[in-house]
């Protein structure tokens, strides 16, 4: 991976404009833990430094208030990504592999879901949820995520897929491996970076959403961590520390799953199967 | 590689679309059937229960009227039209990053760009509200302090009409997310050696390498980020709402078509307007993306 | 593109494993705390159980508490009557809380009692007609002063607040009261002032707002001298509706005891037929873009929450606001903070001329209303908690003692500093909503707007720059009004149909039973609700035709 080789003072510009740029990312991160530690008068005071007295009670309280939301949450995250991805797997192989007469139809069947947009969805979605007795309960967010899911998943797999040299397959075949068997002995573990990359945007999407949640469930025995986020906002905004802390908190299973995934999702990224 | 099967050899291959049964019946049910049934109501008045009046082509002439309409697609146009600029960083970060010679920093700095991915959007909007505030926010602050505007003084981004929108375009800054830069740099890098020392060797510098030579080779990547960029844009409207409230800033100068749905679906009931406005959306949207499928020419 | 990455099978490292196998065990883990948390509702609620479902926005300080408590007693005193009841609160956060509202209504599956929000057909269409139940007592009113009064005239307004003024109907009750008031910062005000007394008049209060302008200029700090949250455009609204009543309260309808205020279609009329000037209607658009002036800069952009900060800061002098969080602004601030009424327009303001003084403030801030899907599973138990909700004794622990908030209540005590809360009674002027406020939400929405850019924009003629726009406007506003017609029409059609039926009831009951008076009751209920609709329309077909009429300002009534 040698470049072209130029002088000390480049390379020492290239550092400090990709650190610049870092920097700024990194800026909303900090603030939240920051504040996350201040009451409201540091906060009106002093909300860029971080300054004694810490507030660790903040946390505390947070917690309180969210902390048994975080089991309905993962348990919907993690559910809904996994049969997300396997259904679509299925689906990328078919459109990889075979060109079947309506292939390009049935693509585009899946393709031109992406372009609707949902806000004029909402109540004949709801009525949909309602009718099918999914009201009040967790499948109201996991099916609609997996149905939901399908375009933007098959498009990418798909072109991963296509790149798995042939003779992959033929060697599979030969020895009589039906198209469940390729799936799972060729596909699945030549596709585990991208794979990773999408069950971990997905994941996101699915612990950050609160749309769904809001409209979808009543009991507050099965609500979500946003959901709960927003309760915080709505009865305590007076207290910055406090919802920042709830923030954190929400965010740290995600950072856990990242120092682990870390490597995956960047080599699925990096792998060039998200192109047009 | 794919299989090719024509019609006659049908009889052999015809389990292969068992495969796909499953992912169309979920789509079919869950999102076509949604979809299908808002797409009918545009031509009712639908009060998204028991009033359900067909009114024909009522709507649509609604919205020919509808002057807020015209406005909240010039301004997602030009939401769209800065969103093409703000690409322009990503690209550079990922072109940058690849000419960082040692593979350990680059590496690091991979790491770097995606850990702020997980910081949920909320938190984004409230610092980015506050940073806005005119009266001890950060941004007036940082003026004052430079002595651009006296102690006194304040600008109203957010509520003065000419600035509203440069200050929308301007949040989130400096706009590079780790999904682009990743797959910039996912691109970049299938460029071979000989490519780089055949150039170096003409004397091309570094701008001509740029545009010559990485850009065209990156632009696959461009146009799938172009193109979810432009769906995202026209469909966006909760930032927005969470900025400026349901009436889009002042005079409603910042409505942006789902804004307008929002507002004219569940403030005022009328769903069946809203989903004529959705349609809408979906034409433009489709549109877009075909234009650009077709204009944005890819080397392969 | 490339396969370098992908030649050979990809083999997961042992931290990954690590990482595979605490997701797996997470997982596991969260499925079994899911499982019990669903199992162990279902526990909870033995068959016999009778469960509703109470849901509101109400996300201040104490007040679900307060619902808790009430909830627990209602319980306990269902269950000495031998009734097992359970009552579940869910609070939504008020930013989602329209969305939520309505597909609950749409999909059929609401809650039992909701806390309404939204257009007079939303809840015509979705919600039990209360009139049949408020004409007897509360039964959970014995033994209280209340006792002898009908469900109605135990709240303070006599429920004037929950009558749908569009359907003649009441579809929800009231279950506070929140008055408008400022908050001063005192050290700020006599700082810039060098006074003590607070300001009474808007003579004064204009003054007093130039010398904090001025005292910021010579601070070099930014002082705002009047702190409103623009973001919702409520305190805009609401003042414009204070001064509007002030000059405007002689145009209330005098035939309706209600003092609603002329119909705009009337008041129209009136200008069109020269009976009547459009100044009149426009001089409260003076007041409040005079006032507008000492609002911050960029006041529209700033929500209650940052105005609260601002405050606290000590850069805000009066801050206008409910008193929804009237005990943490007094308890929180680090400066004595002192509570006043809108000061009132006097006669030494140049349009104070007219001005008949202060409104009274009975009734007008009544609040909180609740109402009862008709969609509901168990209706009887959710208007009997209803009216356990709004009893004397309940409301009072409720809301005086968890919420500090005023009941709504009659004959309810308040003490300390909620007496400055107390709403102003001792007048006899009405308060009357304005045409531009009171034709839809669509034109409401417009108007707050309008006012808001004639703040911002000061422009040399508030009242021509109003009208004008307003009538820029008119297309939408007859739209909207079109709109509500057809509603009411839909309307009348399905009373009619009841109608017949109530009528076949009649034909088909024995003489003398008590069925037939029943039927007779709410035949008399129906025939009133159609007659009140037809006027309703009549109304509006005259609003249309006036408002078509109006010409720009200055030019009317010739």
């Amino acid at each position: 991976m040698a470049r072209v080789v130029r002088s000390r003072t480049v390379e020492f510009f290239k550092h400090v404009f990709i650190l610049l740029v870092l920097f700024f990312a990194f800026v909303p991160m900090y603030l939240m833990i920051n504040i996350s530690l201040k009451d409201n008068q540091q906060f009106a005071r002093n909300p860029w430094f971080p300054e004694a007295p810490f507030h660790w009670e903040n946390y505390l309280f947070s917690w309180d208030h969210l902390g048994g939301t975080i089991f309905n949450t993962a348990f919907v995250a993690i559910t809904a990504t996994v049969l997300t991805l396997a259904v679509a797997i299925v689906g990328a192989f078919f459109f990889a592999r075979y060109k079947m007469p309506g292939s390009k139809f049935l693509f585009g069947v899946f393709i031109i879901l992406m372009m609707y947009p949902s806000v004029a969805n909402m109540v004949p979605m709801f009525k949909l949820i309602t009718s099918l007795g999914l009201y009040n309960t967790h499948f109201a967010l996991i099916i609609p995520a997996i149905a939901g899911g399908q375009a933007f998943n098959i498009f990418v797999l798909r072109n991963f897929i296509e790149d798995i040299p042939q003779d992959l397959f033929d060697a599979i075949e030969i020895d009589g491996g039906n198209m469940f068997y390729q799936i799972w002995h060729v596909v699945i573990p030549l596709s585990m970076p991208i794979i990773g990359t999408l069950g971990i945007l997905s994941i996101i999407g699915q612990w950050n959403n609160f749309v769904s949640p809001l409209l979808y469930l009543r009991d507050t025995n099965l609500q979500t961590i946003s959901v709960a986020l927003l309760h915080l906002e709505g009865e305590y905004t007076k207290n910055w520390g406090q919802l920042m802390a709830g923030y954190t908190i929400a965010s740290i299973p995600l950072v856990v799953l990242f120092i682990f995934c870390m490597k995956l999702f960047i080599r699925g990224l990096s792998s060039g199967a998200v192109k047009g | 590689m794919a299989i090719e099967v024509p019609f006659r050899k049908l009889r052999y291959y015809w389990p292969a679309y068992l495969l796909i049964a499953l992912p169309l019946l979920l789509v079919l049910v869950f999102s076509y059937h949604p979809i299908v049934n808002g797409m009918w109501h545009m031509f009712y008045r639908w009060d998204g229960d028991t009033v359900e009046e067909f009114v024909g082509f009522q709507n649509i002439v609604r919205m020919w009227r509808d002057s807020s309409l015209l406005h909240s697609f010039f301004v997602v146009t030009i939401f769209v039209v800065a969103n093409i600029v703000k690409m322009a960083l990503p690209i550079i970060v990922a072109v940058v990053l690849h000419h960082v010679i040692s593979d350990r920093m680059g590496y690091l700095y991979r790491i770097l760009f995606v850990i702020p991915m997980i910081i949920p959007g909320m938190v984004g909007i409230l610092i980015w509200k506050y940073f806005y505030e005119p009266n001890s926010g950060i941004l007036n602050n940082l003026l004052r302090m430079m002595g651009f505007i006296s102690p006194t003084e304040t600008i109203q981004w957010l509520s003065d009409e000419l600035l509203v929108i440069p200050s929308l375009v301007f949040m989130g800054f400096p706009w590079v997310g780790a999904f682009g830069v990743l797959i910039y740099l996912a691109g970049l890098q299938g460029i071979s050696e000989d490519v780089y020392e055949a150039a170096e060797i003409d004397g091309a510098g570094p701008l001509t390498v740029f545009f010559k030579i990485e850009l065209p080779l990156i632009m696959t990547q461009v146009r799938i980020n172009l193109i979810l960029m432009i769906i995202g844009t026209i469909q966006s409207w909760e930032n927005i709402y969470l900025f400026l409230g349901a009436d889009g800033g002042p005079g409603g100068i910042a409505t942006v078509p789902g804004l307008l749905i929002f507002r004219e679906a569940f403030a005022r009931g009328l769903f069946g307007y809203g989903c004529a406005i959705g349609f809408v959306i979906f034409v433009v949207t489709l549109v877009l993306t075909l234009i650009n499928n077709r204009f944005v020419r890819v080397r392969k | 593109m490339s396969d370098r990455n992908r030649d050979e099978v990809y083999s997961a490292g042992r931290f990954q494993k690590l990482g595979l196998w605490l997701a797996v065990l997470f997982y596991v883990l969260s499925v079994v705390m899911v499982i019990r948390n669903c199992g162990g509702m279902s526990v909870v609620f033995s068959p016999d159980t009778r469960v509703i479902t109470i849901a509101h926005w109400q996300l201040e300080d104490g007040f679900r508490e307060g619902i808790d408590a009430a909830i627990a007693e209602y319980e306990k005193r269902k269950a000495g009557q031998g009734v097992k009841v359970k009552v579940r609160q869910v609070a939504i956060p008020v930013r989602g809380y329209p969305q939520w509202f309505l597909t609950q209504l749409i999909g059929g599956n609401p809650a039992d009692i909701l806390e309404v929000t939204g257009s007079s057909d939303i809840l015509n269409q979705y919600f039990t007609p209360l009139s049949p139940y408020i004409g007897s007592p509360n039964p959970w009113n014995k033994g209280t002063p209340l006792e002898k009064m009908s469900w109605r005239e135990s709240f303070a307004d006599d429920m004037l607040s929950a009558l749908d003024t569009a359907y003649s109907e009441f579809f929800s009750v009231c279950t506070f009261m929140h008055t408008t008031r400022l908050y001063v910062n005192m050290k700020l005000y006599e700082e810039a002032t060098g006074k003590t007394e607070l300001p009474d008049t808007l003579t004064d209060w204009l003054d007093a707002c130039r010398k904090l302008k001025e005292y910021g200029v010579k601070q070099n700090r930014p002082i705002i001298p009047i702190g409103v949250r623009g973001f919702d455009k409520g305190t805009i609204g609401q003042i414009f509706g204070t001064y509007y009543s002030e000059l405007c309260t002689d145009l209330s309808d005098t035939g309706s005891r209600y003092g609603y205020g002329t119909q705009p279609g009337e008041l129209f009329r009136q200008i069109n037929a020269g009976e009547l000037s459009e100044d009149r209607l426009l001089e409260p658009v003076e007041v409040v873009t005079e006032v507008g002036q000492y609002f911050a800069d960029g006041f529209p952009a700033i929500d209650l929450e940052q105005t609260k900060y601002l405050f606290f800061a000590g850069n805000v002098a009066f801050f206008i606001d409910g008193t929804w969080n009237a005990f943490s602004m007094i308890n929180n601030a680090p400066f004595p903070v002192r509570v006043i009424q809108i000061p009132m327009l006097d006669r030494e303001h140049r349009l104070g001329a007219k001005a008949f003084g202060r409104i009274t403030e009975l009734g007008s801030g009544i609040q909180g209303r609740f109402g009862i899907p008709k969609k509901t599973r168990d209706f009887e138990l959710a208007l009997d908690f209803l009216q356990f909700l709004t009893s004397w004794e309940i409301n009072q622990l409720v809301m005086v003692e968890h919420c500090k908030w005023m009941s709504s209540l009659k004959e309810v005590k308040y003490e300390g500093v909620m007496k400055e809360f107390e709403p102003v009674t001792n007048t006899s002027h009405t308060a009357v909503s304005s045409p531009f406020t009171s034709i839809g939400s669509l034109t409401n929405r417009l108007s707050l707007q309008r006012l808001e850019n004639s703040i911002i924009r000061q422009p040399e003629d508030p009242k021509a720059f109003f009208w004008n726009d307003f009538l820029h406007d008119r297309e939408q506003t007859l739209d909207e009004i079109q709109e509500a017609t057809y509603g009411v029409q839909r309307n009348l059609w399905s009373m009619d149909g009841t109608r017949s039926a109530l009528a076949v009831g009649v034909i088909l009951s024995e003489s003398d039973s008590s069925e037939i008076g029943l039927f007779l009751q709410r035949s008399n209920i129906n025939l009133e609700g159609i007659v009140s609709r037809y006027r309703a329309v009549d109304a509006n077909i005259l609003l249309m035709e006036e408002l078509g009429k109006l010409k720009e300002y200055g030019k009317n009534g010739n």
